[in-house]
């Protein structure tokens, strides 16, 4: 506070003597130039200076009838996230989930546990990453992207289909990466956190004389993890509940991008090994080790261009894999069980984008994609080598899936626009489905923006549903109906409301001896309100409430689903500008577990500091997670330890990170 | 007390550096000095128009070099909320909420000598794209639409500017041989 009295006056004259001193030390003081300034300027010096905080609030990239939510660069640094999981829970409405083998996604009545982070989609570069077995989105450290790579996440919320077709039911995550210009430079990255986790990253970015752009990057995670302790265990017989040596996690990641004019190719590549030390499933024997490998890759390869006669094409090809490996001990006579789990797919995606007429923009396009090889396999071995081929199981799928899409933005008057689409997915081995979406937005002054929208989308099962389910196999849907205002009380601050309803239907209903069948339906609805500020002097916040109330298909309060989220961010400079604090707060509600006991809400604090600016290429920042060490647990996704009355995880206590970076 | 002050000053000028200058003031500062850096054909208007179309920011911060001098000419700045009178814009600034328009502007300023300019815009649509990279503002030409337009940078422009795309190969171009 002293500090910021002393710097309003220095503008005086009484401390002119220290402004010389200023001078001399900084070598030049720049003091705050106004147009007027600014046109005296000579033209080879303007460009030189720098620019502050762009415009101040971030915009929204994409064309969307919902209210986006932004987390940039500038945050992930501020704030010190690690994972694209850490990104998630800071945003608006939603949270995450982590049963130490993955972390899952939860928000608007989805992420009910056992539900793998699917029913949302998570595009990197308009590439849709989940795999085709589990419709799964790694949003972990068995992610295919490091966070220094990306230059901004956006959340979505609401469906997509229209869009993306099959599985966007929830909302999209859209990461969008950074380019070599934004680097321009090798880079070096080391980090240390606690359980004794260390990453080591080389980027290497470059933008050449003819706009040709490069991006690579390859770097390598280790943990040792933690001895946990699992009161639902505490017996003699099972080492008192304790899961000595067996948390550890590694991945290595690979990354490259080229682009040059409208053509650009990328490819990624993670392989993620984890120790699983928890019991996740019935036969699982307990303090054994359980190891999972989780292998994601993709190509993609887009065009775009201007054909002329206002017509602009984007055109893109690409191949994915997946593959799951895992080795257990189960309490059977073949205690040894593996599972082997491949998909391979590519797909060709063509666009067009119309503006023929004064008022209209036409969106249309077709999309071909070859799931040519799904395959899952569970197999038992005895001790002595031998299968058991009677409970072993090898499940072969493919699917090939050709849409149609065609969406129009009719402004028809200065102030209002409506935005009329929809989407058809003809699965080879699937009824034909249309998914459509309408949505009406009017925006009163330039400051303010309303959207009321209304949409279909829908779900295929998956190979793991296929083969799950067998005959009973069949599409879910849901019918999402959204209001969203957006108001900028100036260029620095913005208030954002939504309210929202949700029904799904066509879920997986059990009625006995394994059999299920497509009859349920569930509801789901919210309000959520956000308070975003960039204010010039670098101080930066945002703050967030959702109210969301879901049921299952029994017609009962959904389970893991919190009825209350709030978020708080704050970040801004330390005095003398070199270092920067940003401080994180989350409230989780409290939530019902699998067994329907009642979790209570928990407040959870980040601390980081991180470096401005570089100093001789290198720059640094230091995390403090759950920083007042608090005891929380979160509802376990699995069938925990059923009759213990104990179905929750505890989660960690404090932790700690360092990260140095190094420019060459 | 003589080190606390030295500190302290040190401080004071490193925050006094970190202000400045905010994006919309420099991408006005930009477009006054490209009115003064590229050559636009003899015109007989007593005034030179700087047009700024989907984004205010700009507009206002435009709006302080109204008045100001350009070789002659008498700069007037014009904040348009829509595209119909840009015929008569000698620079056109289209702002990211108006880039959707550029199609549209491109085929109905034709050969008219206006230099569009805009925010995080491809470069193939207009004749300077401004991007902000690394807390610079970057600008990039493209030789062919100032052709077009016949406009001609001085070449302090294109030295300064992070990008030029050069006119399309084998198209027809002034002889230098002298005759």
């Amino acid at each position: 506070m002293t500090l910021r009295v002393h710097r309003h006056r220095s503008v005086s004259g009484a401390l002119l003597r220290l402004g010389v001193l200023a001078a001399a030390l900084a070598g030049r003081v720049a003091l705050a130039a106004g147009p007027a300034d600014l046109s005296a300027v000579p033209f080879d010096q303007l460009v030189q200076r720098e620019v502050v905080s762009a415009s101040a609030l971030v915009r929204q990239i994409s064309n969307s009838p919902s209210a986006v939510a932004i987390v940039t660069a500038d945050d992930i640094r501020a704030y010190g996230y690690r994972t694209l999981a850490d990104v998630i829970s800071s945003m608006r409405g939603l949270y995450t989930t982590n049963d130490r083998r993955y972390q899952y996604m939860g928000g608007r009545g989805f992420g009910a546990p056992g539900d793998y982070t699917g029913r949302i989609m998570v595009l990197i570069d308009g590439y849709q990453t989940q795999d085709p077995l589990f419709n799964q989105a790694y949003i972990d450290e068995s992610g295919l992207i490091d966070l220094a790579l990306v230059e901004r996440v956006e959340y979505v919320p609401g469906t997509g289909s229209v869009i993306y077709g099959n599985n966007a039911m929830l909302g999209i995550i859209n990461i969008v990466t950074r380019k070599g210009s934004d680097f321009n430079t090798l880079q070096l990255s080391s980090e240390a956190g606690s359980h004794d986790t260390y990453r080591q990253r080389a980027t290497f970015g470059k933008r050449f004389d003819n706009g040709a752009d490069v991006l690579l990057s390859a770097s390598s995670l280790q943990s040792q993890g933690q001895n946990l302790h699992f009161p639902a265990y505490d017996t003699p017989a099972n080492n008192h509940g304790w899961a000595n040596g067996i948390d550890d996690e590694r991945n290595r990641r690979v990354f490259g991008k080229f682009s040059y004019e409208g053509f650009t190719v990328e490819a990624a590549h993670v392989e993620r090994r984890k120790t699983v030390p928890t019991k996740p499933m019935k036969l699982a024997v307990f303090n054994t080790p359980f190891v999972i490998d989780d292998e994601n890759s993709y190509l993609n390869v887009s065009y775009e261009t201007d054909l002329g006669l206002h017509l602009y094409s984007t055109s893109r090809l690409y191949f994915g894999r997946y593959a799951y490996d895992s080795q257990r001990t189960i309490d059977d006579a073949a205690s040894n069980a593996q599972r082997k789990h491949r998909a391979e797919w590519w797909g060709l995606d063509q666009k067009f984008v119309g503006k023929w007429f004064a008022h209209h923009s036409i969106m249309f396009g077709m999309e071909y994609r070859n799931d040519y090889n799904q395959y899952l396999s569970r197999s038992y071995w005895y001790p002595d080598g031998r299968i058991d081929a009677a409970s072993s199981v090898k499940d072969a799928y493919s699917r090939n899936t050709t849409s149609f899409y065609l969406a129009d933005e009719y402004r028809f008057h200065e102030r209002w626009r409506l935005n009329v689409g929809a989407r058809y997915d003809k699965a080879s081995d699937l009824e034909g489905n249309w998914s459509p979406r309408v949505a009406l937005i009017y925006q009163p002054g330039f400051r303010t923006t309303l959207k009321a929208s209304y949409s279909e989308a829908f779900r295929m099962p998956n190979a793991d549903d296929r083969s799950f389910y067998l005959s009973g196999t069949a599409p879910e849907y849901v019918v999402a109906k959204e209001f969203a205002i957006q108001h900028d009380l100036d260029r620095r601050m913005r208030m954002t409301g939504t309210l929202y309803e949700y029904r799904r239907s066509k879920q997986q209903v059990y009625i006995s001896d394994g059999h299920y069948v497509p009859t349920g339906s569930s509801l789901a609805r919210g309000l959520e309100l956000e308070f975003e500020a960039r204010w010039d002097n670098g101080v930066r916040a945002r703050s967030s409430g959702a109210w969301q109330h879901s049921t299952d298909i029994a017609g009962l309060d959904a389970v893991n689903s919190p009825n209350v989220l709030g978020k708080f961010q704050v970040s801004a400079p330390l005095p003398g500008k070199g270092v920067r604090v940003g401080i994180e707060a989350q409230y989780l509600g409290s939530r019902l577990t699998d067994e329907r006991r009642r979790l209570g809400g928990v407040a959870l604090a980040n601390l980081t500091f991180s470096s401005e600016r570089k100093w001789n290429g290198l720059s640094a920042s230091f995390s403090i997670r759950n920083l007042f060490d608090r005891d929380y647990e979160v509802v376990s996704p699995f069938t925990w330890a059923p009759g213990t009355g104990i179905d929750a995880l505890r989660m960690d206590g404090r932790t700690y990170w360092f990260q140095i970076n190094y420019d060459l | 007390m003589r080190a606390l002050l030295l500190l302290l000053g040190f401080w004071i000028s490193l925050a006094a550096n970190a202000q400045g200058v905010s994006e919309h003031d420099m991408k006005a500062a930009y477009l006054y000095n490209f009115a003064h850096l590229f050559e636009w054909p003899e015109s007989r208007r007593a005034n030179f128009h700087i047009c700024i179309l989907g984004d205010e920011e700009v507009g206002a911060a435009m709006q302080g070099y109204d008045e100001k001098r350009v070789n002659g000419q008498r700069m007037v700045i014009a904040r348009l909320s829509t595209t119909t009178p840009i015929r008569l814009c000698d620079i056109l600034y289209v702002g990211a909420a108006a880039v959707g328009n550029l199609p549209k502007i491109r085929s109905m300023l034709g050969g008219q000598p206006t230099l569009t300019v805009a925010d995080r815009a491809p470069l193939q649509s207009v004749a300077v794209a401004l991007a902000l990279e690394n807390q610079h503002l970057m600008f990039d030409v493209n030789l062919e639409h100032c052709e077009r337009a016949s406009l001609k940078p001085k070449l302090i422009v294109l030295g300064l500017a992070r990008l030029v795309r050069k006119a399309a190969e084998g198209e027809p171009k002034g002889s230098a041989v002298p005759r």
